[in-house]
């Protein structure tokens, strides 16, 4: 590792520790309906947006009703999208005039879902298959929507710690307006004012067809870049304009555009832990929350780092020299910038795969056994480490359940958290949240590893499912078991290598990224629920505190230990054992 | 080719929205446990 590598990363973490508070305690503000610096020219925008939807500010509402509301969302968000995509061929702002072939029902139901549920799973190469309308109207304003949506339910989950025998949660309809007026469309709008001042496109011109030095013709697409991008980090949707993501010099063309695009990621998943704490009364229980996914992220960061910067022993043995040099990085460069080098692709890997952002700015098939196994594994803990923009936040809170739960069986004591009783149906709800997630993970690989299909099927003309694979063994098991973590954790970043565009795929891989959404938050909100409507218990000497060093290893360990006994067999069969014969 | 698009269509949505309303129905289930 170099010392520029590591103080780059130590830069970028003192960067999130400085906008962690300010973040927190504005969205603090927003969602307890203080006033801001943004009111003023905000606020009647906001009062309009009521007024046209037949939004009751004040009317408060139970979770089933909360839950319902995000459930109408959510399905009117989808139709919408899947029709905007099946009908491209016949609306305006399509100059490249993609027409509905290359948009079947399977790759638009996957992708409609996909921006849904916040994940940005992209069968799809965007520059050659989708309209400039549908990449604004309805991949755009998903990514707004569904961000916005995250939070809301997050900023709920709160609403069950901070209130006191209280049957409401909030209101979802004025959580998504705030979030989307408040917080996503500021920030979107410096970010992307930024981008283009780095030089990311934003036009509606045609594909450019150039002449290359050598007398070939190459197509450079064009489009409105700037604007989606900006909103992809903001909210950790991570779907690109181009297929190459961020490693795509439109996208993100300098290094200060890559370490901004970083910091984009975590401003809001960490801003959010000081919401937490301030809006439960103890700021201190943010920073426990804060603490322990920081712990998670730079242990993700060295091992990464670490397994990159050693490259690859086989290719050592062949002579090619893997020491950093003045002249070159040394370690593994297959699939990776050379613009961004190994540490700020290992960084950004990390980061993108801790939270649900899911961009990508080098292939994470080329990484190392190790190095691939840190994003892989960064997902299936749920995405707790700072996590998806509010999604993060509320499986942080499920982790903190279960690690007071354990802490109770060890004392014998009833379990407390935030001066809330956690009895039987908060344990309930946590369970059933992580036995779905990761039941669809390891169900749908392990059908996928062994179906067979008839060649020039439907589901998948290939024939079997892994016939769609690139690579044999271990690694193509990696390919298949990254998919199903990618879609069910709502990530959307592609280990590459899986040819996930058939129908097969782009239905199992839809149905995961449901899964992953829904059955994760309505068992949250549930618990919100039950624990907004319990009293308040005062704290004694016998209390287990929750804001020190102690609960923040017992909540790292929880994480780490469900993570790990869930799914080392699979890992085992995939990046473990690659590892092993690597450098054996 | 029309009718067959149609009904992929038709399928597809069905799926989703099954699952909408399967949540709601899970939804409940959270609330009377």
């Amino acid at each position: 590792m170099s010392l520029a590598g590591v103080a780059q990363i130590l830069v970028y973490l003192a960067i999130l520790i400085a906008i962690t508070k300010p973040m927190g305690l504005f969205m603090a503000r927003l969602f307890q309906g203080e006033r801001t610096f943004l009111h003023p020219v905000l606020r009647p925008l906001e009062k309009l947006t009521y007024k046209l939807c037949g939004v009751r500010e004040d009317a408060e509402q139970r979770w089933t009703q909360y839950t319902a509301s995000l459930l109408s969302f959510s399905v009117f968000s989808f139709l919408f999208a899947y029709v905007l995509q099946r009908a491209q061929g016949h609306l305006p702002l399509n100059p490249q005039n993609f027409g509905t072939p290359v948009m079947p029902p399977d790759l638009a139901f996957n992708t409609a879902v996909s921006f849904v549920t916040n994940t940005n799973w992209q069968s799809y190469s965007g520059e050659s298959t989708m309209s400039n309308l549908v990449q604004m109207a309805a991949l755009t304003v998903q990514n707004f929507a569904s961000g916005a949506a995250g939070v809301a339910v997050a900023i709920a989950v709160v609403r069950g710690f901070a209130r006191v025998q209280f049957k409401t949660l909030g209101n979802f309809w004025v959580d998504l307006t705030r979030a989307t007026l408040y917080l996503f469309l500021p920030l979107s709008l410096v970010g992307a004012l930024f981008l283009c001042s780095q030089g990311v496109v934003q036009n509606f011109h045609p594909n450019t067809v150039a002449k290359t030095v050598e007398g070939a013709a190459q197509t450079i697409p064009q489009g409105p870049v700037a604007s989606q991008e900006a909103i992809k980090m903001v909210g950790t949707n991570g779907g690109g304009f181009f297929n190459a993501n961020s490693s795509h010099p439109f996208e993100n063309p300098t290094p200060l555009t890559n370490f901004v695009q970083m910091i984009m990621i975590f401003c809001i998943p960490a801003g959010l832990t000081y919401t937490f704490g301030k809006m439960v009364g103890d700021t201190r229980q943010g920073w426990a929350l804060f603490g322990a996914a920081s712990v998670l992220f730079v242990a993700g960061v060295i091992v990464c780092y670490a397994a990159e910067q050693a490259g690859n022993p086989m290719l050592s043995k062949l002579g090619v020299e893997s020491h950093a040099t003045a002249t070159q990085s040394g370690g593994n460069m297959e699939g990776k910038e050379v613009r961004f080098g190994i540490a700020t692709s290992a960084l950004f890997a990390t980061i993108t795969t801790d939270a649900s952002c899911g961009a990508i700015n080098g292939v994470h098939d080329s990484f190392t056994p190790l190095g691939g196994l840190v994003p892989l594994f960064n997902i299936m803990t749920g995405e707790v480490i700072f996590g998806g923009v509010g999604a993060g936040l509320y499986g942080l809170v499920l982790y903190a359940i279960l690690a007071v739960f354990i802490a109770g069986l060890m004392v014998g004591r009833t379990p407390e958290y935030l001066g809330k009783k956690i009895e039987q149906k908060e344990v309930k709800m946590a369970m059933l949240a992580l036995v779905a997630t990761a039941a669809s993970i390891l169900v749908f690989s392990a059908i996928s590893a062994v179906i067979p299909f008839a060649k020039d099927s439907y589901f998948n003309p290939p024939g079997a499912a892994i016939a769609n694979l690139t690579n044999p063994g271990a690694h193509g098991f990696s390919e298949m078991l990254y998919a199903f973590v990618s879609g069910t954790g709502n990530n959307g970043s592609a280990f590459a290598g899986l040819n996930a565009n058939t129908p097969w795929y782009n239905l199992t891989i839809g149905l995961a990224m449901l899964i992953g959404r829904f059955l994760f938050l309505i068992p949250l909100l549930a618990a919100a629920g039950s624990l907004a409507a319990k009293k308040k218990l005062a704290t004694t000497s016998g209390t287990f505190p929750t804001h020190g060093p102690l609960f923040i290893g017992l909540l790292v360990g929880t994480i780490l230990i469900v993570g790990a006994l869930t799914f080392f067999p699979a890992l085992s069969l995939g990046p473990l054992v690659e590892h092993f014969l690597m450098w054996s | 080719m029309l009718k067959l698009a149609l009904m992929l269509d038709t399928l597809y949505v069905l799926i989703a929205v099954t699952f909408f309303a399967a949540c709601w129905a899970f939804t409940k289930a959270c609330d009377r446990l």
